[in-house]
């Protein structure tokens, strides 16, 4: 275990050295100078030149890339050109509320996900599996900007549980901003515990056809001890699979809802920064993003094997 | 014990049963033996409350005079496990992968609450070493696929004998077996039913297997019993043609002319092919296995060569090598004089001499391709697609028996006995001068193996091609084949001319397979040509 552990955190550290190389090379050295671009069209060549050698574009690339990579790993991400702060810094804040609204969704999503695919695929076939399948499906195809709408609509506006919008930050204890950031996971946990349902529910099926399930109920276990004490486990790794590539997702891509609940996300700041042509600020949200995949997908594979005897030996 | 009273059982309006009536006597073995689809299978399962969606159950399955089939859900799981115990086929899937063997014995216990927790680890510990894994060598914090086929079902054996239950039904519970591994196991489950005074039925599609344990016999077909009594004496008079039929079709000896010709056509030579497996430790560097170490042989042309070895013995990678589907480390294997160099460097017009049949029916098609496809795929071999190419498509389903009308079908629409017919068809169309035979009868009943037993002997001699036999069943081997390789870890360590090798074996190993193969008593036999 201990092996396989080592060898999957090389190939992540591998991974994120490659991934850096890639970024720097698209952003900075691929033909198309930054500078001129991150100015506009209508820039003096005076300014293009201050800029150019604000950025230290002058260098060679190989020096520029162990700056900027040397600069991150200890904890330099540069200098916001439109903001005038430290990257890093601005990263920071939006994380604080990216990093628990991802989490938060993901927990709401499995939370929902976990029994609705136990109950339809230990009752498949029925009028319940049918019901849910249904359900899932709505889930699916509904667009969750418009579900979280829907949610201000009912929460916010008529019952007037929650506040339709903003974020009070942590400094006022963790009460009111997880209370902010309840609508917005729901909105977004929805899709993503639709889509965990039914992945559950197929790959219990399966696990349940299979000849240890008949061991079991050969020993005389209930239906239900069969399912939770062998099925599900078994049943896991597609849910594994699912889930990581669902956080990986719900930590940047959540801009639509953050734009719906006015939340400063790292969403909003990728999407402002791409507006505003700060590169600095895009080379590092991306790099940061790809770190975050890549730590997932490290996890998911740790889990798998948590899950797996089989798979701790093959390396 | 179990007294089974005009079972009859529908499952989505389709028969599976009727009218089986059966005693299992305590203390006793009770042999049920029938070809696949006869019914055994479901008639435990009935026993068991454990039937497929859509069955509708009649009759009555009487224990201590109370019905099983009236039993209610929730009672049958206080059964099951507890009076009744159920082995099953496949030791290699019928264990959870993901829990250790000690958890998966201990839960029957727990389940039951017949022990809390450390009791019932202590009464696992101590079912597993009656079951032949003591844990000095069998950590009871092993997976199953630590373990090999025959250890596995020694782990489900201890699991449905963890209570000591009055029956256990065993499904055909050596059949994926090794023939040493097969004798140990009917040993083993011949030392339970003496010691605990448990009920065996054992389901078995082998009459050989029955002969040597069971004490009384029922033959099953078309989910009817057709005949009962007492082993010696049903094996004596074999009133029934049903059962005459399958003991005929057990033994039976196609007619085949011994045909090998001096001229040899395959050559390996000192073939070794080792794997690298896992390291040792964090920092070990990692072994290395010799699946096969040092094989020479040389196969005639037109002869029929049987190779026989236990699992693991190397004969599935020396199968690859010759096919060049796996390079060698070392030696060389030559096909009518032509060297066979594995992967994409290797001469079609070597390939297409030589064609394979595998064991598994179902698994070596693909089932969206018609037949056709399927038959005239080997043509991409040829440097052209011949031009007759369905004319010769119908032509070989013709040889092996399936008509030609059936080329637009899909392989779903047929049965084990004609897939494995049409997948003989397959090998035939390139002419090829080997057929490589894995293990090709090894997944059929007896009478569609006889079946197809005698359409090689016939083919064999029509079209004059050589066969490697490859195959775990050494009763099929020594009838089918001229010369034979005995293999083992690797190597060769006899080989000769069948009758000779089987009559008089020179290695202790060929000896101990031999003496592991069960048989009837030759003087049983007098039913034979009733």
């Amino acid at each position: 275990m201990l092996r396989f552990a080592l060898s999957r955190a090389l190939s992540l550290a591998l991974s994120l050295v490659v991934a850096s190389v890639v970024i720097f090379a698209v952003i900075e050295v691929i033909p198309g100078d930054p500078a001129s671009y991150m100015l506009g069209m209508n820039a003096t060549p005076e300014a293009v030149a201050a800029l150019r050698d604000q950025l230290g574009l002058n260098a060679a690339p190989v020096a520029r890339y162990l700056a900027w990579a040397g600069g991150m790993l200890t904890g330099d991400f540069g200098t916001s050109y439109t903001y005038k702060v430290p990257v890093a810094e601005l990263v920071m804040q939006r994380l604080w509320v990216s990093l628990p609204l991802a989490l938060y969704a993901l927990a709401l999503s499995t939370l929902i996900a976990l029994p609705v695919g136990l109950i339809a695929a230990a009752r498949r076939g029925s009028a319940t599996d049918y019901g849910i399948m249904g359900a899932t499906q709505l889930g699916i195809a509904v667009p969750n900007f418009w579900f979280a709408m829907l949610l201000v609509l009912v929460f916010a506006v008529n019952l007037r549980w929650f506040s339709a919008g903003g974020f009070p930050g942590w400094a006022g204890g963790a009460g009111p901003a997880v209370k902010a950031l309840t609508l917005p996971a729901l909105a977004l946990a929805l899709p993503q515990a639709s889509i965990l349902a039914r992945v559950l529910r197929s790959a219990l099926i399966e696990t349940l056809g299979q000849d240890y399930i008949r061991t079991a109920r050969a020993k005389g276990l209930t239906r239900r001890q069969a399912t939770v004490r062998h099925a599900l486990r078994n049943a896991m790794i597609p849910v594994l699979t699912i889930i990581g590539l669902q956080f990986s997702f719900l930590l940047a891509g959540a801009i639509i809802i953050e734009n719906v609940f006015y939340l400063p996300g790292l969403g909003r700041l990728i999407f402002q920064a791409i507006t505003q042509r700060d590169l600095i600020v895009v080379e590092s949200l991306v790099m940061l993003l790809v770190f975050a995949v890549i730590l997932v997908t490290f996890l998911v594979d740790l889990a798998y094997a948590g899950v797996d005897p089989r798979l701790r030996k093959r390396v | 014990m179990i007294r089974l009273e005009a079972l009859s059982l529908d499952i989505h309006d389709r028969e599976i049963l009727r009218d089986v009536s059966l005693d299992i006597a305590p203390g006793k073995v009770t042999g049920l033996v029938g070809e696949s689809g006869s019914g055994k299978s479901m008639t435990a399962l009935a026993i068991m409350g454990l039937l497929p969606r859509g069955s509708v159950v009649s009759g009555r399955a009487l224990l201590d005079g109370g019905d099983l089939l009236a039993t209610p859900e929730r009672e049958m799981c206080r059964l099951r496990g507890n009076r009744i115990g159920m082995i099953f086929q496949e030791p290699m899937t019928a264990l959870n992968p993901v829990k250790t063997i000690g958890a998966q014995v201990a839960e029957t216990l727990v389940v039951h609450g017949k022990a809390r927790r450390a009791e019932a680890w202590e009464v696992a510990r101590e079912r597993l070493a009656r079951v032949g894994l003591p844990e000095e060598r069998f950590a009871l914090s092993r997976y199953p696929h630590e373990l090999s086929g025959g250890q596995r079902q020694r782990v489900c054996i201890a699991m449905a004998v963890a209570l000591h239950p009055e029956l256990l039904i065993a499904d055909e519970p050596t059949t994926a077996l090794d023939v040493t591994t097969q004798a140990q196991i009917l040993d083993l489950l011949n030392g339970l039913v003496d010691e605990e005074k448990m009920s065996l039925l054992l389901i078995t599609h082998d009459l050989a297997v029955v002969a040597g344990t069971a004490d009384h016999v029922a033959v099953m077909q078309g989910g009817r019993i057709v005949e009962q009594g007492p082993t010696e004496a049903l094996f004596r008079t074999m009133a029934h043609p049903y059962t005459r039929k399958l003991f005929a079709a057990s033994s039976h000896q196609p007619e085949r002319m011994a045909q090998g010709e001096d001229a040899p056509l395959l050559e390996v030579r000192d073939a070794v092919r080792e794997y690298r497996t896992a390291r040792e430790g964090l920092l070990g560097r990692p072994g290395r296995f010799r699946a096969v170490d040092g094989v020479s042989f040389t196969l005639g042309r037109g002869e029929s060569l049987g190779l026989v070895g236990e699992s693991g013995c190397g004969k599935s990678t020396l199968t690859r090598a010759i096919l060049g589907l796996d390079t060698l480390q070392a030696g060389a294997i030559r096909l009518g004089g032509q060297e066979i160099h594995a992967g994409p460097h290797l001469d079609p017009a070597i390939r297409r001499r030589m064609q394979v049949v595998f064991q598994d029916p179902y698994g070596s098609f693909n089932p969206r391709w018609t037949v056709e496809r399927l038959v005239a795929e080997p043509f991409h071999l040829m440097d052209a697609r011949p031009e007759d190419m369905q004319g010769r498509v119908a032509a070989a389903l013709t040889d092996v028996g399936i008509e030609p009308e059936a080329m637009g079908r899909y392989i779903h629409e047929f049965s084990g006995g004609q897939r494995q017919r049409i997948a003989i068809a397959r090998a035939l169309i390139t002419n090829p001068d080997l057929i490589v035979l894995d293990e090709a009868v090894s997944a059929l009943d007896v009478r569609v193996r006889a079946q197809i037993l005698d359409l090689l002997a016939r083919l064999q001699a029509e079209h004059g091609m050589a066969y490697l036999f490859i195959s775990h069943d050494l009763s099929v081997v020594r009838r089918v084949t001229d010369r034979v390789l005995v293999m083992r870890a690797g190597r060769i360590v006899e080989q000769g001319e069948t009758d000779a090798v089987f009559a008089e074996p020179a290695h202790a190993y060929t000896r101990a397979l031999i003496a592991a193969t069960p048989r009837i008593p030759a003087d049983w036999q007098g039913g034979r040509d009733a």
